[in-house]
């Protein structure tokens, strides 16, 4: 990783070769989210995450109040191909986080 | 871009007749099964008929209707099995499964009251070959034939659109409007807000030369070593 | 940093406001065979394919083509109790396009030869 070579960011995929074996937040089509380490990714956003912690949220309309009840469901999967034609947008884990 | 299953009412030939087969486009029949029925979601079956398969799609044509009569487009079948089981369903056969025309759920149960068979809302497709042993010949040929059908997406929507700026989202948003994808629906959050103009216009060089040529020749290398 | 990525055409948006067109074919058949490798080597082992339409299959992975079709034999449905009508197909053939996730076995994931080969496709590229 050192190399300035290998760290130069030169177009968007670059950004993605420098979260190889971080953790990285994955936002999917039809609310579902995404955490886990990146092990391998190519062109298509195609990806193999590690420890992955997915969350889908829905929401659903109560018959009786027709409030909005959102629900959230967790779960964990140890290692997951995950095909990138339903990905929307890949963050590095936050500085901050 | 999926079609779903339609309903064929013209037929090619006298007599019981065959499907209209696109040979100008490079269609061909593939096999022809006599004896099959077919069942639509949970419908009772359909018979007789007769199994058509092209390279493009999938025909059941009923042997007394001339007017009767389905097909749906390999591309529209996101899957296929082999089902011998009988809690599943009584007689073994292929079921498949269809992806039907991306619709607003909502729009859709407007309308759908009516008793009438809507085509393009069927998802499960079943054929039942009168006679069970020829179920392993007709899942290798769906599977042929599957593959022969990628999807266009595959190739054509290859690249992303890499968003650098956000005052790319809007007009993205009305572009992306009537496409099967989309995916900025809801631009409110300005990410990816960085103006790197200089980062957008070094991509544009990196695309137009030639090392994508390269890649390939190392990628078949990887291949190789990977595999040895 | 966040990237924002959309397939729904071959073009790159630039901050000027000019799009250019490209037809990369030659890309993909160098990057879809990162995936479409380390399928070939899964060959044999239990996977759980996830569909988009939320059906999940369990079964042995037979085979797996250039475009990440997936042949799978002695499957099972995850949720049968939603899915009786697929309940124990023997072969099932499920289109690339349709999947959504492969739950991996932690046995054919070898982190260290993953990152190897991702490194060596993207540097290529």
């Amino acid at each position: 990783m050192g190399s300035e070579e290998e760290s130069a960011v030169k177009e968007p995929l670059d950004l993605i070769r420098l979260s190889l074996d971080e953790r990285i937040y994955v936002k999917l089509r039809h609310d579902r989210e995404l955490r886990g380490k990146l092990h391998a990714y190519d062109q298509h956003l195609n990806m193999i995450l590690g420890d992955v912690e997915e969350i889908v949220t829905s929401v659903e309309i109560d018959d009786e109040t027709y409030e909005e009840i959102v629900r959230t469901t967790r779960r964990t999967i140890p290692f997951l191909f995950v095909r990138g034609d339903g990905v929307i947008l890949v963050s590095p884990p936050l500085r901050t986080a | 871009m999926a079609t779903g299953l339609r309903l064929v009412t013209e037929r090619a030939g006298n007599g019981v007749g065959k499907p209209v087969i696109d040979t100008d486009n490079g269609e061909e029949l593939m096999l022809v099964h006599p004896g099959v029925s077919i069942v639509l979601g949970n419908r009772p079956p359909e018979f007789p008929g007769t199994l058509y398969i092209s390279n493009k799609q999938i025909w059941w044509l009923s042997d007394t209707d001339r007017a009767k009569g389905y097909a749906v487009d390999f591309l529209s079948v996101s899957l296929h099995a082999v089902s011998r089981d009988p809690e599943a369903y009584p007689s073994p056969c292929i079921f498949t499964q269809i992806e039907t025309p991306a619709v607003d759920d909502e729009l859709v149960d407007s309308d759908s009251e009516s008793e009438t068979l809507n085509l393009s809302k069927i998802t499960q497709m079943r054929l039942v070959p009168s006679d069970p042993s020829q179920l392993n010949m007709l899942f290798a040929i769906f599977c042929q034939c599957a593959e022969l059908n990628p999807d266009p997406t595959e190739e054509e929507e290859s690249v992303h659109n890499w968003i650098f700026s956000a005052d790319q989202l809007e007009d993205e948003d009305e572009e992306d409007e009537d496409s099967e994808w989309p995916v900025f629906q809801n631009p409110t959050h300005p990410i990816g807000a960085n103006g790197n103009h200089d980062l957008a216009h070094s991509v544009f060089q990196l695309q137009i030369n030639d090392q994508r040529f390269e890649d390939a020749e190392e990628m078949e290398q990887y291949d190789k070593n990977g595999h040895q | 940093m966040v990237l924002l990525s959309s397939h729904a055409s071959a073009t790159f948006v630039f901050g000027f406001g000019f799009r250019f067109e490209i037809n990369l074919m030659f890309v993909l058949l160098g990057f879809v065979q990162l995936f479409f490798s380390y399928f070939k080597d899964l060959v044999g082992r239990e996977v759980t394919v996830e569909l988009k339409n939320d059906l999940a299959i369990r079964g042995t992975l037979h085979s797996v083509d250039q475009y990440l079709n997936i042949k799978l034999e002695n499957t099972r449905v995850v949720d049968q109790d939603k899915y009786p009508h697929m309940l124990s197909v023997r072969n099932c053939f499920i289109r690339g396009s349709v999947v959504r996730y492969v739950q991996l076995p932690p046995e054919g994931v070898d982190v260290e030869l993953l990152h190897d080969a991702t490194r060596r496709e993207a540097r290529g590229g």
